[in-house]
């Protein structure tokens, strides 16, 4: 074939090309914007392009939200939920990739527009004065009704978009599980990041932290310009006048900078930011802060953790949630204190301040009878053991004073330790009880629900099993205020021997080859199982949990966290418990003790006393 | 502008349309202006230099063209020889001039700042400003062309040409400006200024070859320049034996994205009718050094013998070396001093024109020597070419891998960025010294951009354009043989192919397709 004809062909080949490719784009639609009808995954396209994806739910969700957060990523730990709580309203989380205040001051221009809008709460770092936003391609491209562009231009580009963006949707489609991954991080139904998993992570001694995630944290190189201050500032301006015009109130907050980004830059390059800013609009500088110098309220060099954001609000609402001395200054009308002041007051509070280490020990068994193992102890030891602790100034603390040190900063006493059973055996009614009701002392016990009340045999078989307490033993002891009672799991701690089921759950960990989504289900109704336990023998509920045999992993984790756990504790003698004011991260996986026959008392006071 | 986006391919369907749209008196004139638009979108500073390139040797060549066209004139036969020594030495000199002043552009832009560095460090202490220029697009291309342009109208080959414009349009005209090839005027002049009438030949011809020039680009070698370049740049990391890899997938590389950019360029002009100089002639099924080059780049070999070789090879200081040695040494090596020294000096000039720096004039220097060396074999081999034996598969395959694998070895010296002759020394002498094969695995290629997938896509590739250039080299007119399917298999090929060009050029991880290797030599 030659001639027109086969330009004809060619031509009819290139058409057909192009149908497919933006077939494929509009079938598959990565980004979002011609509707989702076949994936309708809002968690995915927000993920990939954050500032589109979020433009494209909004728009049709206008009235459910009054209020909004706008920023960078530095203002993804800001949660809707915290300031809806302390300001009222409904809140949606506008952050997007990159610092970027020109985007930020046209979104506040469309919100406005388009929207009555309440409050809005602009939150800045640094980077927003370094340098300008890099953009790249289509995953930072923003709306065409945001940016005004030609809507024709607008969807050619992302119906001609890359092939791969579809084939790596499809792809992420079929490796997706209940838990966010690296491709579906966001919470489309209030903007935020999903940190059920990043959150997870338990934070204990500095050391240990940096260890870990040292590498994240790459510092800044000293000198660098806040070159774009001049920028960012009269766009700040221009959102205070819109917003002021629209009647919105406005809140700008200067977000908490780690050390490692803030030794990039010198004092005077920050004091022309902070006063430039202050020229042009009040707002809340926390810039330069306590915790600053402490890398764990951060995620990496420029992201602040959920809880440091939390308590930032809690500053600015001054509400009993913790927050530190000096943490937050309100600058305005041209006036802004220096980063040599900030630094100064910043350096008055210390690690001592806002940290706590607690020793947790580990009982099981007593029996005056038995020979001591591991897990049974005569009663007699256990008594020697309170009185040394006693003698050396230790004072028993529960679960919930510990939590309130570390969420309202409530401060413990000197040499605080907590005494804890596992398993809920009848003994500790018979010995434990009586011998910590003698010295004044308390303790909690950790209960397996299948065989709380289970005096003789092992659940519902004819196997004989060491004795556990019930209701009666459980009233007595709540009563006294002696004992408190938590969580061992419903049936996750099974005995092997006697079970009859194929597969048999020694601890909380997931089976060999089990599907997340499956261990996932089997968790929430063990969890629920427990719970309806506790509220059916009149038990206090509770957020503390001891994982069998101490094991766990980083989902067991997120899903007690998703089902209001609060602490869990492992078997870990290694792991030194360091409570943080703030992060709620140091309560989990704390490390015990476990004190067997073999535990001297010498090895117990060295545990105790952290040597 | 890009030749790599979209936004090129619908300026130059513009250009086509108007071009076959206007009289054909006209037509050069859409070239002109096209070409002036493509330049200037490449910047102002760029279009300049190109500029003054335009009015020095087209000033030089109508010089020229007047001094060549003079009759000697004299009353007798000595005045006369007089006379024509005296306009030969005008010729000269002008000629002289002019190409003094155009290579000079080149050297400032393109080696001034290597050798202030060499001086620098000579002298040990910052002697010299180290300079730094913006490099026009395709400058070496150019500065060639117009200056083998200049030789071939003082030898009278044709006269120089008057149209200012038009001659414009012989230097920049852009189909032939982002990487060659090297054309010459009386190939050109024709094709581009007698306005072409409609063919649909060439257009169905331009049409393939460009399907042909992306694919090769987009589906070899942009998916192999990552692991190229991370090995290249950080070869210490990795088991030497990568080091030869990256060597060898750098030389296929190199091919695809050369040539695959002339491909898709001289596609661009056969859409015009206009067709280019070839460049390449399946430059890996070489049986010798000397084969190679005559098969790689051959619009710069082809310039290199008619502007270097020659004019050295027939210049008196050599027939007076050549003189001195009759007698000295054996007959045999006599005859070949000044095709060896030629050869050197050629080569030597091909290395710097790669660009600055010691290792393309290493680069240079082991082609040279490799290629004298060569010559100097021809006698023995002569001798003794009873006891060799006979020519079979067996030789051809052993010269194809020999020539290879020089060609791969010199590539450790040619890698067009950045690339400096310690560490192109080091790298070889780390995949002798430390090859590591056993730390070789597939995760560590994944790690570096040559996962299976890619492998796969590669090899597929490959093993297409492996029978696509057999074809070529047993004679086989592919595009005759693609035209004569029926038209259902022509239209599945073609969407076959599209469909790849659009996953291989906007399907790419990097989403941003690489420039071309040598858009700025």
């Amino acid at each position: 074939m030659n001639g027109p004809k086969w330009l004809i062909l060619f031509l009819s080949a290139l058409v057909l090309t192009f149908l497919v490719w933006g077939g494929i784009n509009i079938l598959t639609d990565p980004f979002g914007v011609f509707g989702d009808t076949v994936l309708n995954w809002d968690a995915y396209t927000q993920t990939l392009n954050p500032r589109i994806g979020k433009t494209e739910y909004l728009q049709e969700r206008f009235d459910e939200f009054d209020s909004y957060i706008i920023g960078s990523s530095s203002a993804a730990s800001y949660l809707p939920e915290t300031l809806a709580a302390y300001d009222g309203g409904s809140w949606y989380n506008l952050f997007h990739y990159g610092a970027d205040i020109d985007y930020d001051r046209e979104v506040v221009r469309w919100l406005l527009e388009e929207d009555e809008v309440r409050h809005i709460v602009l939150v800045l770092g640094l980077s927003e004065a370094d340098t300008p936003a890099e953009k790249s391609g289509l995953t930072d491209k923003a709306h065409y009704t945001v940016t005004g562009e030609h809507p024709l231009s607008f969807y050619t580009d992302f119906l001609f978009a890359s092939p791969s963006f579809a084939a790596e949707k499809i792809r992420s489609r079929r490796q997706d599980t209940e838990m966010p991954q690296a491709f579906d991080v966001f919470i489309p139904e209030n903007g935020t990041y999903d940190k059920r998993l990043r959150d997870s992570e338990s934070i204990g001694s500095l050391d240990a932290y940096m260890a870990k995630n040292g590498g994240d944290f790459v510092p800044y190189t000293a000198p660098r310009e806040l070159q774009y201050t001049e920028e960012c500032t009269s766009a700040v301006a221009e959102i205070r006048q819109m917003c002021q015009a629209a009647g919105a109130k406005l809140t700008v907050i200067l977000s908490p900078v780690s050390d490692a980004q803030l030794q990039g830059y010198t004092n005077d390059t920050l004091n022309r930011y902070f006063t430039s800013l202050a020229e042009v609009t009040e707002y809340w500088n926390f810039s330069i802060s306590p915790i600053t110098a402490d890398a764990r309220y951060f995620y990496d060099t420029t992201h602040t953790r959920n809880a440091a954001a939390d308590m930032v609000l809690a500053g600015i609402f001054e509400t009993d949630a913790y927050y530190p001395d000096n943490f937050g200054f309100l600058c305005g009308d041209g006036y802004a204190p220096t980063a040599e002041w900030l630094k100064d007051a910043a350096s008055a509070v210390t690690p001592s301040d806002y940290t706590a280490d607690i020793p947790i020990l580990l009982y099981h068994h007593l029996d005056p009878d038995t020979a001591e193992s591991g897990t049974t102890l005569h009663p007699d030891t256990f008594a020697s053991h309170i009185k040394l602790l006693s003698d050396h100034g230790f004072v028993p603390v529960s679960f919930g004073e510990i939590m309130d040190y570390v969420e309202k900063g409530t401060p413990l006493p000197e040499k605080p330790v907590i005494i804890t059973f596992d398993d809920g055996y009848l003994s500790n009614y018979e010995y434990a009880y009586p011998i910590l009701a003698e010295y004044g002392w308390r303790a909690d016990i950790f209960v397996i629900g299948s065989s709380f009340g289970h005096y003789e045999t092992y659940k519902d078989t004819a196997h004989p099993i060491t004795p556990h307490f019930g209701q009666t033993e459980a009233a007595e002891m709540l009563a006294s205020g002696v004992i408190s009672l938590h969580s061992h799991t419903w049936d996750m701690h099974q005995w092997a021997p006697y079970e009859t089921a194929g597969e048999v759950r020694e601890t909380l960990l997931p089976l060999p080859g089990e599907k997340e989504d499956d261990y996932i289900r089997v968790l929430q109704s063990d969890i629920a199982a427990q719970k309806k336990l506790f509220a059916d023998a009149g038990i206090p509920e509770s957020t503390v949990l001891a994982f069998p045999s101490g094991k766990y992993t980083e989902l067991t984790d997120a899903v007690l966290r998703g089902n209001g756990y609060k602490v869990t504790l492992t078997t870990d003698p290694a792991r030194r418990n360091i409570l943080i004011c703030g992060l709620p991260q140091s309560l989990f996986d704390l490390g015990r003790l476990n004190v067997g026959k073999d535990t001297t008392p010498e090895m117990l006071l060295a545990y105790c006393l952290g040597e | 502008m890009s030749v790599n986006d979209l936004q090129f391919l619908g300026f130059v369907l513009l250009s086509v349309l108007l071009y076959y749209l206007i009289p054909g008196k006209y037509r050069w004139i859409v070239l002109l202006t096209a070409s002036g638009i493509f330049y200037l979108s490449n910047g102002v500073t760029a279009a300049l230099y190109m500029g003054a390139t335009v009015i020095l040797t087209y000033t030089a060549g109508r010089i020229l063209d007047k001094i060549v066209n003079i009759k000697p004139a004299g009353n007798t036969p000595e005045e006369k020889k007089r006379q024509k020594t005296r306009l030969k030495h005008r010729k000269y000199a002008v000629l002289a001039i002019s190409l003094v002043l155009n290579f000079s552009t080149l050297a400032v832009l393109k080696y001034s700042g290597f050798f202030a560095q060499t001086v620098n460090a000579a002298a040990g202490y910052d002697l010299l400003p180290i300079p730094s220029f913006l490099l026009p697009l395709g400058i070496s291309f150019y500065i060639f062309q117009t200056s083998g342009y200049l030789m071939d109208v003082q030898r009278g080959k044709y006269p120089a040409e008057r149209n200012f414009a038009k001659y414009t349009l012989f230097v920049c005209y852009f189909p032939q400006l982002v990487q060659g090839p090297i054309n010459r005027y009386d190939a050109l002049r024709a094709p581009l200024f007698d306005g072409n009438t409609l063919d649909y030949t060439n257009i169905q011809a331009g049409i393939l070859r460009m399907m042909l020039g992306i694919l090769k680009k987009a589906m070899i070698a942009d998916v192999l320049a990552p692991f190229v370049e991370t090995v290249y740049a950080g070869y210490g990391n990795y088991p030497g034996i990568l080091s030869f890899l990256a060597a060898a997938l750098y030389c296929l590389q190199l091919y695809c994205d050369f040539s695959g950019g002339v491909d898709l360029l001289c596609g661009v002009s056969r859409l015009f009718g206009v067709p280019m100089a070839e460049n390449f002639e399946q430059p890996y099924f070489s049986t010798s050094l000397a084969d190679f080059w005559r098969r790689w780049h051959i619009s710069l070999g082809e310039w290199m013998k008619d502007y270097l070789f020659y004019p050295l090879a027939f210049s008196p200081a050599l027939a007076k070396l050549t003189k001195k040695a009759k007698g000295r040494l054996p007959a045999e090596i006599v005859k070949r001093i000044t095709p060896c020294i030629c050869t050197f000096v050629v080569f030597l000039a091909v290395g710097i024109w790669q660009g600055p720096g010691w290792a393309n004039i290493a680069y240079g220097l082991w082609n040279g020597i490799w290629m004298s060396l060569g010559l100097l074999w021809i006698p023995f081999a002569a001798k003794h070419k009873d006891k060799l034996p006979k020519n079979t598969i067996f030789l051809t395959l052993w010269g194809i891998f020999r020539t290879n694998l020089l060609v791969i070895i010199g590539r450790y010296l040619s890698h067009a960025h950045g690339a400096s002759l310690s560490m192109a020394l080091g790298m070889l002498a780390h995949t002798v010294v430390s090859p590591g094969f056993a730390a070789v695995n597939s995760g560590m290629l994944a790690e570096l951009g040559l996962g299976a997938g890619k492998i796969l896509q590669v090899t597929i590739a490959l093993a297409v354009l492996f029978c696509i250039s057999l074809a070529k080299e047993k004679g086989v007119d592919l595009r005759a043989w693609f035209c004569s399917r029926r038209w259902y298999v022509q239209f599945v090929l073609l969407f076959v192919g599209l469909l790849l060009i659009v996953l291989g050029v906007y399907g790419n991880d990097a989403y941003t397709p690489i420039a071309y290797v040598y858009e700025n030599i």
